[in-house]
């Protein structure tokens, strides 16, 4: 009896790949190897949003959605690391609303860190990092509530979002705030799209850590990523073509 | 301000107060608008009528209030088919109200004779999303060792035919999204993938365009989406509802929609028009 | 240093990687001690909805202490005591528990859901316009999927429905793939740097 799982031993070649991939590049990048990224104007647009912030005196919101911890929020995290660094420098009021009790938790540790960073501990208010509900709509009233009361000057949600993300950004257009969003949730983006100033569009989110800080592990995982994404499209394609000749090996192969 | 700029800018209360008309005149009274059954739809139908009779399905309630205006209708119908077949239901919940949602649609069996604990049981909510979901896949009772009712779920008949997720014969899951609770794709893998049991999905209307690649991949039986979905689901189980009379406002609420987004693009090329003859 | 950083990262290592391996080989005792790994999990996530409770109260009560006329933090306050007494001491399945839920909980979730009908047409309204011709396929596929959705659409414009048809499963299957396995790659990154210590932000910073 074999101990490998029936059906699951392509997915565990490629898992194999990808990660020894992801850690290759990961080495190769803190070794020194350069790794470029294009400019990503959503990310770009943050240090205009502060700004505008601190001009009117106003606060600054941050949501990284709905999820719990998942690749999603992590990315949403890491740009909140960014936000609180600047705000903290400019003395601009950041509030952050969380939606679910496990990401509440790494969210203000995250904040109390990014304060600390800026040099500012004591301006990081444990009470402007919000835990709202678990309840969707009970977050997104809390959510729209907060932007109403404090009049935001900017208004950022990256991370996880389903339905509400449509109703946060018109809420959001509706008091004025400039507004940027980013999701890996595909269905989610349109709405993003059409009510809010910048958006960043899915897996860009990713590239986050890359963008801000220059993270030389971020940076060779996503060098690793976009050659995983170029192998998948490779597939794709001999596979359309093989499976429209009838052959119907590749197929087989992945069912293993 | 001339009309044409006017028509580009109509002040947002004006849509708001024509969307409540063209919402609530039709709830309160329908317009017979009617519905004709979709492929995909009638594919989710006769998946499950393909299945033999007195099987066991195990239904997640992923959703929240809010949701249940698109997903209760389709539970319902899809329900009153179970029912009929004599399958064996098993409802979980990973939002708390889930679990509520379970209780008030899998009322519907009583119709069909089913008795709690031994034709049907709610588990109740669980926690920890997709994690939880594979350990429920592994050994369910141990997951729930109540049920949402209080029984010990070892003592209860139903429990006692169902030692993993292999087990089932179908699952489905009702589901308004992967945050939160447990999504489409966790279910795509724990069900399908990992023991390989047929999966349908009942998803609010937004979420068909992003599990629709379910479907076209064989890992999805069929995909119900949004209210819609439940209309054309009651004509083919004969049970009219919700679902039915819903779909005239939406009908409404769509049009209106568009009128706004024709007459701003028509305002604005008209005005651009006059703009370019003045010069 | 320990306790802040090495332990967690050791044990997110190693349940990452047990529940990956029980995953993918049959080995009874790996899979057993995956089980107990989901099942402390969904203990644990139930042990922060406790603190994101406590987090509720210490907010709220501040807010009621420097504004005593605080209307919305005293509403959410009887709210949240009523709601856990009653599912404590009556029961989930008890009448008031049902009344509560039946009543307050869902029609507010769902006037808070129904919002979205108003929003999307201002949105559309204001974002749909042809300004150049990438806008204008938006506006022309939205408006076909819009009225191809609804009976009332096929009735007046019958080629909607077997477009939108067309429009979901082809076009939009393809984008929703590309962005899906993008994703899933942007996934498998993130978690690597979890198991093995290197995402700095999922334990709370440097």
């Amino acid at each position: 009896m074999s101990i490998f799982t029936q059906g699951r031993v392509f997915d565990l070649v490629t898992l194999v790949v990808v990660t020894g991939l992801m850690g290759l590049y990961m080495y190769l990048a803190r070794s020194g190897m350069r790794v470029k990224i294009r400019p990503i104007a959503g990310f770009a647009a943050i240090d205009e949003a502060i700004g505008r912030a601190a001009e009117m005196g106003k606060p600054v919101h941050f949501t990284p959605g709905f999820g719990g911890l998942v690749a999603a929020t992590f990315a949403g995290l890491e740009v909140l690391g960014y936000v609180a660094r600047l705000t903290a420098q400019y003395d601009v009021r950041l509030i952050v609303t969380v939606s679910q009790a496990e990401t509440f938790a790494v969210t203000e540790q995250v904040m109390r860190q990014a304060y600390l960073e800026a040099g500012k501990p004591e301006a990081f208010k444990p009470e402007d990092c919000r835990f709202i509900s678990t309840d969707q709509w009970a977050y997104a009233s809390g959510v729209i509530g907060v932007l109403n009361r404090e009049k935001v000057a900017s208004n950022i949600m990256i991370g996880q979002f389903a339905a509400e993300a449509l109703i946060l950004a018109e809420a959001g257009n509706t008091v004025g705030a400039i507004q940027i969003a980013g999701t890996t949730n595909a269905y989610q983006i349109p709405f993003f799209v059409v009510a809010c100033d910048y958006v960043i569009l899915g897996e860009e989110m990713f590239a986050a850590g890359a963008h801000f800080t220059n993270n030389v592990v971020h940076l060779g995982s996503l060098r690793a990523e976009d050659l995983v994404k170029a192998a998948c499209i490779a597939i794709m394609a001999i596979g359309a073509v093989l499976t429209t000749a009838g052959a119907d090996f590749l197929t087989t192969i992945m069912g293993k | 301000m001339n009309i044409l700029e006017k028509l580009q800018n109509i002040d947002k209360r004006v849509f708001y107060l024509l969307m409540a008309l063209a919402i609530a005149v039709p709830t309160i009274s329908p317009l017979g608008l009617g519905v004709d059954v979709t492929p995909a739809v009638q594919r989710a139908y006769d998946f499950v009528s393909s299945l033999p009779n007195g099987g066991r399905a195990v239904i997640g309630f992923d959703y929240e209030p809010g949701d249940e205006i698109d997903l209760n209708p389709q539970a319902k119908a899809i329900i009153h088919q179970l029912g009929s077949k004599n399958i064996k239901v098993v409802a979980i919940a990973s939002f708390p109200a889930g679990a509520m949602f379970a209780e008030q649609c899998l009322a519907i069996l009583e119709e069909y004779g089913y008795e709690y604990g031994k034709d049907y049981v709610n588990l109740g909510h669980y926690a920890g999303g997709e994690a939880t979901l594979a350990a429920f896949a592994s050994n369910p009772t141990a997951v729930f060792a109540k049920d949402w009712r209080g029984y010990d779920t070892t003592s209860l008949p139903i429990m006692q035919e169902i030692k993993s997720m292999s087990d089932f014969t179908m699952a489905m899951t009702l589901n308004d999204g992967p945050t939160g609770g447990t999504g489409t794709h966790e279910w795509v893998r724990q069900a399908v993938m990992a023991h390989n049991v047929p999966l349908i999905m009942g998803v609010t209307g937004v979420l068909a365009a992003s599990n629709e690649t379910y479907v076209q991949s064989g890992q999805c039986k069929g995909i119900l989406a949004g209210l819609r979905a439940a209309a054309e689901y009651e004509k083919l189980v004969d049970k009219l509802g919700e679902g039915t009379v819903g779909m005239d406002a939406q009908s409404m609420a769509h049009l209106l929609i568009v009128i706004f987004v024709v007459l701003g693009n028509a305002a604005m090329f008209l005005s651009k028009r006059a703009k370019g003859g003045a010069a | 240093m320990f306790l802040r950083k090495t332990l967690p990262t050791l044990i997110a290592g190693v349940c990452g990687v047990v529940v990956v391996v029980a995953y993918f080989f049959a080995i009874p005792s790996v899979q057993t001690l995956a089980n107990h790994i989901l099942k402390w999990q969904s203990v644990i996530a139930v042990f922060a909805l406790g603190l994101g409770g406590v987090n509720i109260i210490r907010l709220h009560t501040k807010n009621l202490q420097r504004d005593p006329k605080n209307f919305y933090s005293l509403a959410l306050l009887v709210t949240f005591v009523i709601t856990i007494v009653v599912g404590l001491t009556m029961g989930q399945t008890s009448a008031a528990y049902t009344f509560i839920f039946d009543y307050i909980n869902v029609p507010t979730g769902s006037a808070i859901f129904s919002l979205l009908a108003f929003y999307i047409g201002t949105a559309a309204y204001r974002a749909f316009r042809a300004k150049n011709a990438e806008a204008a396929i938006l506006l022309i596929t939205g408006c076909i999927v819009m009225m191809g959705r609804v009976p009332i659409g096929a009735k007046i414009l019958p080629f909607t429905a077997p477009a939108t048809d067309w429009i979901m499963s082809v076009l939009n299957v393809g984008g929703q793939r590309g962005v899906m396995i993008a994703g899933a790659i942007g996934f498998i990154a993130v978690s690597l740097r979890i198991i093995v210590g290197l995402e700095r932000r999922a334990y709370g910073g440097e």
